[in-house]
């Protein structure tokens, strides 16, 4: 996993103060991949269950605009799910199966 | 350019996109879409949608690459080498911008790129967020050029 200790912790900061309880964020793509370099930060927010959709866009914004505050803006992709609704997004099936889990909040 | 010339143009530049930007977000404040399927069946609503996302994206380029150099020269502060949080904690100190907000602005634009395929509900939920960013921006924007009459 390339990460930076500082990221992780950026990363734990920003879920704790945009998500509740229960919520997962798993670091997959070429960061997880130690023989590649650079590239963005794909990360997988799992929360444990569905909200609204502008509660859900608001708090993915919140989420990033922590992460933009903690270690510069940067290009940073966030894909959400949730435990309790089924999704078949392609790049969730992959980001589940190679993700590293960073933080449980 | 002298200083004062690269802020009369920044803040021209500025001008330009506020103007039509307040336009286009008073027309969609008229009669907003509900839906993003009844915002799809109005050609004239996805006009103005793009329109506003258009604007919204060349002010904020414009606040950032122009403005916000234009005014730190003009108030004589150091910034040549100062990377871009630096700049901003900076104006924030100075009173004529809030960190996060322009952060937020920030995410609501680089996700413009790339927003939820297939998933209506969450994209008409992200667009109207964009258009509150708007909203916000032109504030700024308007309140930026009140500081600046006002040093």
């Amino acid at each position: 996993m390339r990460l930076q200790p500082k990221e992780i912790t950026a990363v734990t900061q920003a879920a704790q103060h945009a998500f509740i309880p229960g919520t997962g964020v798993f670091l997959f793509g070429s960061r997880v991949d130690d023989a590649k370099r650079g590239g963005d930060i794909d990360l997988l927010v799992e929360l444990p269950a569905s909200l609204p959709a502008e509660e859900w866009v608001r708090r993915r914004s919140r989420f990033v605009t922590r992460l933009y505050r903690l270690l510069d803006e940067q290009r940073i992709d966030v894909v959400m799910t949730a435990q309790d609704q089924p999704d078949a997004r392609s790049v969730v099936a992959r980001a589940k199966r190679e993700g590293i889990k960073l933080v449980q909040v | 350019m002298r200083p004062a010339d690269k802020l009369a143009t920044a803040l021209a530049e500025v001008a330009s996109h506020s103007t039509v930007l307040v336009q286009a977000l008073a027309e969609w404040q008229a009669s907003p879409a509900t839906t993003w399927p009844a915002l799809e069946n109005e050609r004239a609503q996805v006009r103005l949608v793009d329109q506003i996302l258009f604007r919204f994206i060349k002010l904020q380029d414009a606040v950032g690459e122009r403005l916000i150099p234009a005014t730190l020269a003009s108030l004589r502060e150091p910034f040549e080498e100062s990377p871009m949080r630096d700049r901003l904690n900076r104006l924030e100190k100075l009173g004529f911008l809030d960190v996060d907000s322009w952060l937020f602005w920030r995410e609501v634009r680089n996700r413009l790129a790339h927003e939820y395929p297939d998933q209506p509900e969450l994209r008409f939920a992200a667009l109207l967020a964009a258009i509150e960013a708007a909203q916000g921006l032109v504030a700024l924007c308007q309140s930026w050029r009140n500081r600046l009459q006002t040093e």
